[in-house]
C-alpha cells in the first residue's frame, strides 16, 4: 500500500513468508558449523535452534490468540516489571543475588529460569515498544518539546540499566526505535532534529567516559583502513591524543601497531569470511571459516551473517537482506491497515526495531560500524533472541488481524494550520 | 500524513541498507579474490613447538649430577578436566566418540590415575586446578587483547597431570587407561638426579614458571627461548644458579606458502661444578654418622675449599634429601622443624662462629699493634672476680701469650684484646676475611650472616665479638673461607661454577707476616701439641708431608629453640582450634581442616622442655699444608684445602667436631692416595 508496492499481507500471515527462508538459513549454518563433516543428519546445536524456532512459533500463536490489545493493557505493568528485573541484574554487580548468570567477561545479562538462562534485555525490547505505544496512543503533547521529556525518560531508564550489564549495542537500539515511533506518531521534525543535534554535540564528551575497549571498537571502524593506520603511524602524536588516561603509552601504541592481531582481529576475520564468499559463495559447509573453528569467534551468534555470506556469497547475502526488507515493509503496511492508534504504533515500533537491529548487525559484520553484541533476528543461535523476534512478529500479525472499527479522526493526522490557530 | 511519514521512515532505513549492499559488492566482488586467498592463509596451522632437553649438571670431573631422562606423562584432555558437560559433549564429537562420557566415567579414569601412580587424589585435584587456572588465564589474556571472547587451542588439548613415569609404569598405564580415550600417555622427559642425598640441597629443583617469571624473563623477546606457560625453571640450588645456561631453546615447525620451515631444538648447556662428587658423598656419610651418634645434634654441615683457587670441592648439609623427591614429599620434609632437612645449612644458615673467629681477631690485633707476640694476659677462669656466671673462660690458663691463646682457646685473652680493639676494628678485620658478605657461590639461598653494628656498640659487644659470640653469625662456607684467608694471607670469593667467567680477584689480607705466623703456630699447636684444644681428638695416618692446622669452636646458642608452637586457628564460621605443631606446613599436614582457617596465629609453647639452655654448636675449621713450611702462606700443592665442619647443637668443638673433621680429612687423604683424587 505504501511505496506503491502491494505486498501480499494476507491478514498479516504474509509476514511469515520471508521469515521461513531466514530461519532455515540460520539452522543450516548452525548445522554446518557444529558438524561440518555431516556425520549426523542433525547436530544437537541445530536441533536446539530448530526447537527454539518451533517454540517461537508456538509463542507467536499464543500472542495471536491473546491479541495485541489485551496484551497492551498490561504494557505499563510489563515494562516496569522488566525494569525491575534489569535492576535486579544490575544489583548483582554490587551484592551477590541468586539466579543471575555471569559470563566469563563479567557481563550480567541472563537470569536463570530452571535450566535455561533468559536474556532480560530481549524481553525489555518488546515491553518497551508496547509501553511507548501505549503511552503515545491518546496523547498529542509530544508535539511540544516538553512533551518529549517523558518518552525520553522512559527510554533512558532501560538503556542505562542495559548499559550497566554491559551491553552497549543492545542499549543503543532503543533510541532509533523511539525516534521512529515519535516520528510516525507525528512529533515535530525540528524537535527531533534538535535532540539529534544535541546528542551529536555531546558525543566528544562521551569519548572520554567510555572504556578503553569501547574506544578501540569505535576507532576500529576507521583503523580497518590501512591508509588511516599509516597516517596514525607517521603521526603518532595524533594517536596518543586519543589515549585514555588509564592506558599505558606503550600499550596504546601497540594497539595501533598490532591492530590486526589485537582488537582488529575479529573485524579482519569477519571481513575475510564475507569477502572470501565472492558472488556465489564457497558452498555449503565449505571454506576456511567452517574448517577451522577458531578463526572467527562468535561465528554462530553475532557474526552468523559472515558465515552465510561466506557459504552463499553475495547472492545469499542479498537474499537475506531482501527477506528483512520485505518483513519491514509488510510491517509498515500493517500499520496503515488499522485505524487503532495503539496498533499503528505497535506495528511501526516492531518493524523499525527489526529493521534497526538487522542493519546494526550487518554493519558490524562487514565493518561499517563498531563491534557490538547485537544478534541477527531469526538467524543467530540463541533462544532468547528467537523467542523475542517471534513474539514481535506475532504482535504485528495480531495488529493486522484485529482491526477495531473506530469512529473519529484518522489518528496521527495533524492539521498544522488548525493547530496554529488553536495555539 | 501518517503514510507519508512511514514512507520517509522506510527511505531513511534504506540508506544504510544501500550502504551495506555497496559494501558487500566491494568486499565480495571487487576484493573477493584477495579475501579468499587471505582466508586460505589463515588456515595455515599455527607453529608447532618441540621441547628441548635441559642441560646437564656435572661435577668437576664430568660426573653427571642432573640430566633429562626419557619419561612419560599422563595427560588428560582439558574438556575432561574442566568437567563442564557442554565441553564434554564437544570433546566427544571432536574425538569421534560414539557417546558423551558420563561424569562417572571421568571420575573412574581419575581414580585409576591416582591408583596407578600412587598419587593421592587431592594432589591430582590440585594439579587439575593449576591447569584450569592456567588455561583460564590464557583465555582471559587472549580475549582481552582481541576485545572479544575467543576460544583457544589449550581448551582442546591434553594436559599433563602426572609426570615422570618410567618404562614399566607407562606400559601398565597404557593398558589400564585404554578404556578412557580422553587420557593419554605421552612420551616426555623428566629431570633426574644422581648423587643421592648428599647433593639434594645443592642441586635444587624446578618449578612451573609463574606469571611474574614470564614478565621478568631475560630472553622474553626470543620466541624459541622464552618461557611459555607450563614451562619449568630452576628455582633453587644449582638449577636456579645455572638456569640461563641450562634452559636451551625449543624447536619450531611452521607451515608457510613457500614450504615448511623447521628449526631444531637446541639442548641446554652443561653446567660444570667445582664439586667433587665422591668427596661430597664421603663427607656426607661421615657427617651423617656423626650427627646420628650425638643425641642433642640436629644437623651438620661441612665445606671444603681449595685454598689457592677457592673452588668449592664439597658443600654438604645434613640431613639431606634425595633430589628426586616429589613436591609432596618435599612438603612433608618441610614439616620437620627439629632436623629441618630442607635447610641448606652450608650456605643458607648462619651460626655464631664462637672460637673459630679467634684466628682472624688475633691476626688483626697483632697487626694493629694492640698486643705483641710476647705480651700476655692472666687467665683465672673469669674476667671479673666476683662475677662468676659471665665473661668466663673454660679453663684456668694462667699467663697466656698470643700463640697459647689460640692453642688453648682462651676467652679471657680475647676479652682483653676485643676491649682494646673495639667493635669497628674487629668488624673490619672480620669483613676482610669474608664475614657478612656474599661468599661468591651465587646461590640464591645464600645467607650473608651478620656483624655487630659499628655505630653504637654496647659495653660488652667488643668482648663478645672477639670470641665470635653476640651479634656475629656466619655460614659454614664463610667460616671455611676465613680459614683459607688465614692460610694463604689472601681473601678471595669462592667459585662453585667451574666455568664462571666472572673474575674473582684476590685481595691480600693486610695482616703482617709475623702476625699470620703467630696465628698459624697457634692453630698448629691446637691440633698437634699437648694442651691444644683438638689435640688427641684427631689422628691422621698416611699424611706424608702434610700437616693439619685448625681451630675448635663451641659456639653458645643462647636461649633454647622453640620446636613446637601453639596455633590458634579461626574459621569462617567463628569456631576456634588450638593445636600444637612444628610449623604451618606441619599443621596443615597433621590437621587438614586448618587449611580452611581464615586466620592462624602462632604462640610459642612455653611449657616445652627445650626452653632450657641448649648444647653449643660444635665447630672445627682448619687447613692442610706442607709440614716443611707450615707457618708460611699456603700457595697450592697437594691437598691444599681449607675446611669448616659444624655439628648443630653437637656440643664441644674439640670433642665432637674435631674427630669428624679428622675423619673427613683422612677420607680426603685416602681418596687422593688411591685415585689421585681431588687436586
Amino acid at each position: 500500500m505504501i511505496l506503491g508496492l502491494r505486498l501480499p499481507t494476507w491478514h498479516g500471515w504474509g509476514l511469515l513468508l520471508p521469515i521461513i527462508p531466514v530461519c532455515a538459513l540460520g539452522i543450516l549454518t548452525i548445522e554446518a558449523i557444529a558438524d561440518p563433516a555431516g556425520t549426523k543428519w542433525l547436530s544437537s546445536e541445530a536441533f536446539r535452534q530448530l526447537s527454539y524456532v518451533l517454540l517461537g512459533t508456538g509463542g507467536m500463536l499464543v500472542v495471536l490468540a491473546l491479541g495485541y490489545h489485551r496484551i497492551g493493557h498490561f504494557a505499563p505493568l510489563m515494562f516496569w516489571g522488566c525494569v525491575g528485573l534489569l535492576f535486579y541484574i544490575a544489583l548483582d554487580r554490587y551484592v551477590d543475588v541468586p539466579l543471575v548468570e555471569v559470563s566469563s567477561y563479567g557481563a550480567r545479562r541472563w537470569i536463570r529460569l530452571g535450566p535455561v538462562p533468559f536474556q532480560i534485555s530481549e524481553l525489555m525490547k518488546i515491553t518497551y515498544v508496547l509501553a511507548i505505544a501505549s503511552y503515545l496512543r491518546w496523547r498529542r503533547n509530544y508535539r511540544t518539546f516538553r512533551g518529549l521529556v517523558v518518552p525520553f525518560a522512559l527510554t533512558l531508564l532501560p538503556m542505562a540499566l542495559i548499559k550497566i550489564q554491559p551491553d552497549l549495542g543492545t542499549a543503543l537500539l532503543f533510541l532509533p526505535v523511539l525516534f521512529a515511533m515519535l516520528f510516525a506518531a507525528g512529533a515535530k521534525v525540528r524537535h527531533l532534529l534538535t535532540i539529534v543535534l544535541m546528542a551529536v554535540l555531546a558525543m566528544p564528551l562521551f569519548w572520554f567516559k567510555i572504556e578503553t575497549y569501547q574506544r578501540l571498537r569505535i576507532s576500529g571502524v576507521f583503523l580497518q583502513s590501512e591508509w588511516v593506520r599509516h597516517q596514525f603511524e607517521t603521526h603518532p602524536h595524533w594517536w596518543d591524543r586519543l589515549r585514555p588516561a588509564s592506558e599505558k603509552a606503550a600499550d596504546w601504541r601497540r594497539e595501533l601497531q598490532d591492530w590486526e592481531q589485537l582488537k582488529g582481529y575479529q573485524l579482519v576475520h569477519s571481513k575475510t569470511a564475507v569477502g572470501g564468499g565472492g558472488i556465489t559463495g564457497q558452498g555449503y559447509a565449505q571454506g576456511p571459516f567452517i574448517e577451522n573453528d577458531k578463526l572467527l569467534p562468535e561465528r554462530h551468534n553475532d557474526f552468523i551473517f559472515a558465515m552465510i555470506a561466506s557459504q552463499w556469497g553475495l547472492l545469499g547475502g542479498l537474499l537475506v537482506m531482501a527477506c528483512y526488507a520485505v518483513m519491514v515493509i509488510i510491517g509498515m503496511d500493517v500499520a496503515t491497515l488499522t485505524r487503532d492508534p495503539f496498533g499503528r504504533l505497535v506495528a511501526v515500533g516492531f518493524s523499525s526495531l527489526l529493521g534497526v537491529q538487522t542493519l546494526t548487525n550487518l554493519c558490524v559484520t562487514i565493518g561499517l560500524g563498531p563491534v557490538t553484541g547485537v544478534t541477527l533476528p531469526f538467524v543467530s543461535a540463541g533462544g532468547s533472541s528467537l523467542l523475542a523476534s517471534f513474539t514481535c512478529i506475532g504482535l504485528v500479525i495480531s495488529v493486522a488481524q484485529h482491526r477495531p472499527v473506530i469512529f473519529g479522526n484518522e489518528p496521527f493526522y495533524f492539521d498544522e494550520e488548525v493547530e496554529k490557530y488553536q495555539g | 500524513m501518517f503514510e507519508r511519514r512511514l514512507k520517509i521512515l522506510l527511505i531513511v532505513l534504506s540508506v544504510p541498507a544501500a550502504a551495506i549492499v555497496l559494501r558487500l559488492v566491494q568486499l565480495q566482488v571487487l576484493e573477493g579474490e584477495s579475501y579468499a586467498a587471505a582466508g586460505k592463509r589463515m588456515l595455515a596451522r599455527p607453529p608447532q613447538y618441540f621441547p628441548c632437553l635441559r642441560g646437564e649438571i656435572h661435577d668437576h670431573e664430568g660426573r653427571r649430577l642432573a640430566y633429562d631422562a626419557p619419561a612419560w606423562d599422563i595427560c588428560v584432555r582439558y574438556e575432561a578436566l574442566s568437567g563442564d558437560s557442554e565441553s564434554l559433549r564437544l570433546m566427544a564429537r571432536r574425538m569421534r566418540l560414539t557417546a558423551t562420557p558420563a561424569r562417572e566415567q571421568i571420575d573412574a579414569g581419575w581414580q585409576s590415575i591416582a591408583r596407578l601412580t600412587e598419587t593421592p587424589i587431592e594432589e591430582l585435584d590440585d594439579q587439575a586446578e593449576v591447569i584450569r587456572r592456567r588455561v583460564r588465564r590464557i583465555k582471559q589474556i587472549v580475549s582481552n587483547r582481541r576485545g572479544i571472547e575467543t576460544p583457544i587451542e589449550e581448551e582442546e588439548r591434553a594436559h599433563a597431570v602426572v609426570s615422570g613415569l618410567d618404562q614399566n609404569q607407562q606400559a601398565v598405564a597404557r593398558v589400564e587407561l585404554a578404556g578412557y580415550p580422553w587420557i593419554e600417555v605421552v612420551g616426555a622427559h623428566a629431570r633426574r638426579y644422581d648423587g643421592g642425598e648428599s647433593v639434594g640441597h645443592l642441586l635444587g629443583y624446578l618449578n612451573e614458571v609463574s606469571a611474574a617469571d614470564l614478565e621478568a624473563d631475560p630472553r622474553r623477546d626470543d620466541d624459541l627461548a622464552r618461557y611459555r606457560d607450563g614451562d619449568r625453571r630452576g628455582i633453587a640450588g644449582i638449577e636456579a644458579l645455572g638456569e640461563q645456561i641450562l634452559r636451551g631453546r625449543r624447536g619450531r615447525r611452521t607451515e608457510r606458502d613457500t614450504g615448511v620451515e623447521s628449526i631444531d631444538p637446541v639442548e641446554g648447556g652443561t653446567f660444570r661444578l667445582t664439586i667433587d662428587l665422591p668427596l661430597q658423598q664421603a663427607v656426607y656419610e661421615r657427617l651423617a654418622a656423626a650427627v646420628k651418634g650425638i643425641e642433642s645434634a640436629t644437623g651438620g654441615s661441612a665445606v671444603i675449599l681449595d685454598v689457592p683457587s677457592r673452588q668449592v670441592l664439597a658443600l654438604v648439609s645434613y640431613p639431606g634429601y634425595d633430589p628426586n623427591v616429589t613436591h609432596a614429599e618435599r612438603v612433608r620434609l618441610d614439616a620437620d622443624s627439629k632436623y629441618r632437612p630442607l635447610a641448606f645449612r652450608a650456605v643458607a644458615e648462619t651460626y655464631p662462629p664462637g672460637s673459630i673467629a679467634k684466628p682472624i681477631v688475633l691476626a688483626g690485633a697483632l697487626t694493629s699493634g694492640i698486643v705483641t707476640e710476647g705480651s700476655s694476659f692472666t687467665c683465672s677462669g673469669q674476667l671479673f672476680s666476683g662475677v662468676a656466671d659471665r665473661w668466663r673462660c673454660l679453663g684456668h690458663h694462667g699467663d697466656v701469650s698470643a700463640v697459647a691463646a689460640i692453642q688453648r682457646s682462651c676467652n679471657i685473652y680475647f676479652y682483653h684484646v676485643g676491649q682494646a680493639m673495639g667493635v669497628p676494628n674487629l668488624a673490619s678485620w672480620m669483613t676482610h676475611a669474608g664475614f657478612d658478605r656474599p661468599s661468591g657461590t651465587g646461590l640464591i639461598e645464600e645467607a650473608r650472616g651478620m656483624l655487630p653494628r659499628t655505630d653504637e656498640p654496647g659495653p660488652g659487644d667488643a668482648r663478645n665479638t672477639a670470641i665470635g659470640q653476640g651479634n656475629v653469625a656466619v655460614t659454614p662456607i664463610q667460616a671455611a673461607n676465613m680459614i683459607a684467608t688465614i692460610a694463604s694471607g689472601v681473601y678471595r670469593p669462592v667459585t662453585l661454577w667451574a666455568d664462571d667467567p666472572q673474575p674473582r680477584p684476590a685481595v691480600p689480607l693486610t695482616a703482617s707476616r709475623d702476625a699470620l705466623r703467630a696465628v698459624r703456630l697457634g692453630m698448629y699447636r691446637a691440633a698437634n701439641e699437648e694442651h691444644g684444644t683438638a689435640y688427641n681428638h684427631i689422628h691422621l695416618t698416611n699424611t706424608g708431608d702434610l700437616v693439619l692446622l685448625g681451630k675448635t669452636g663451641s659456639a653458645e646458642t643462647g636461649q633454647g629453640r622453640v620446636v613446637e608452637w601453639i596455633f590458634d586457628c579461626r574459621y569462617a564460621d567463628g569456631s576456634l582450634d588450638e593445636l600444637v605443631a612444628a610449623n604451618k606446613t606441619d599443621l596443615f599436614l597433621r590437621y587438614p581442616r586448618t587449611r580452611r582457617a581464615v586466620e592462624i596465629k602462632a604462640r610459642s609453647y612455653q611449657e616445652f622442655p627445650t626452653r632450657e639452655m641448649d648444647p653449643t654448636h660444635a665447630w672445627f675449621a682448619g687447613y692442610l699444608t706442607p709440614q716443611s713450611r707450615y707457618l708460611e702462606s699456603s700457595s697450592g700443592g697437594r691437598l691444599n684445602v681449607a675446611f669448616a665442619v659444624l655439628i648443630e647443637f653437637g656440643g664441644r668443638g674439640g670433642a665432637v667436631a674435631a674427630p669428624v673433621a679428622g675423619e673427613i680429612v683422612q677420607a680426603m687423604i685416602d681418596m687422593q692416595a688411591h685415585a689421585g683424587g681431588p687436586q
